[in-house]
């Protein structure tokens, strides 16, 4: 049986990255800088 | 900015050039959330790539996620309980004076245990303690080496992670380098 210590180790390191990211669909994306700039203006906040 | 659907570059709010997305902006879908703390201290954002392209994107508030306080609620407990066994000898009537500094808290603590008394309860005085008590209490045993700094930081992410209803567990980049350095205490603490 794992020890004590070894389980909360283990489960303090269980929660990655992906399951607090915002999913690529999610983010405003463009083809070119031209592009990009225009719509970070468009959506200040 | 995708290139054949690919992420590769961003644009960050007020500049004028796009940046290539490289090493150092980027860290795997599979690091654990306290290992994202440095680079959220940092920088902002950074990309998370799983199977070799741009899956998703983090921002420091995004820390706010209510999942990130559960590495920390299961390192703080583990703390508390290895701390409050160790305690338990040595909290009683006559030793609270040294660790409870507040008059008022005293009196209240002490009409606590004769209700319970009264009530037969059979408590010991660390079960009344709140979470700040306990360590102050460590401290003052000598159970534990921290310094008041690191006291006040265990005690107010401590209180962000155990009530819902608390500030958020960031604000500010100041509240990541927060998060880290009980990070390393309660590894430190709990493991080492």
């Amino acid at each position: 049986m794992a020890s004590l210590q070894e389980t909360l180790q283990r489960l303090a390191q269980g929660f990655v990255a992906r399951d607090i990211m915002v999913p690529l669909e999610r983010l405003t994306r463009a083809d070119d800088e031209a592009t990009a700039t225009h719509k970070l203006e468009q959506n200040p906040q | 900015m995708p290139q054949k659907g690919r992420l590769t570059a961003f644009l960050e709010r007020g500049a004028t050039r796009a940046k290539t997305i490289q090493i150092q902006h980027v860290v795997s879908a599979e690091t654990p959330i306290p290992d994202l703390l440095n680079s959220l201290c940092d920088q902002r954002p950074i990309f998370v790539v799983g199977r070799h392209e741009v899956i998703g994107l983090i921002h420091f508030s995004d820390l706010n996620d209510p999942i990130v306080k559960l590495p920390f609620f299961v390192l703080l407990e583990g703390l508390e309980r290895q701390v409050v066994d160790a305690i338990r000898p040595l909290v009683h009537e006559d030793t609270l004076s040294a660790f409870l500094k507040d008059a008022k808290r005293l009196v209240n603590i002490k009409a606590d245990m004769a209700k319970l008394r009264k009530r037969r309860a059979d408590r010991d005085w660390v079960t009344l303690l709140y979470f700040r008590e306990v360590i102050d209490a460590a401290v003052e045993f000598k159970k534990l080496p921290l310094r008041t700094k690191e006291i006040e930081d265990l005690s107010a992410v401590r209180n962000r992670v155990a009530h819902a209803a608390a500030d958020q567990l960031v604000e500010t980049q100041a509240d990541v380098r927060r998060l880290g350095r009980v990070w390393k205490l309660c590894k430190d603490l709990l493991f080492e």
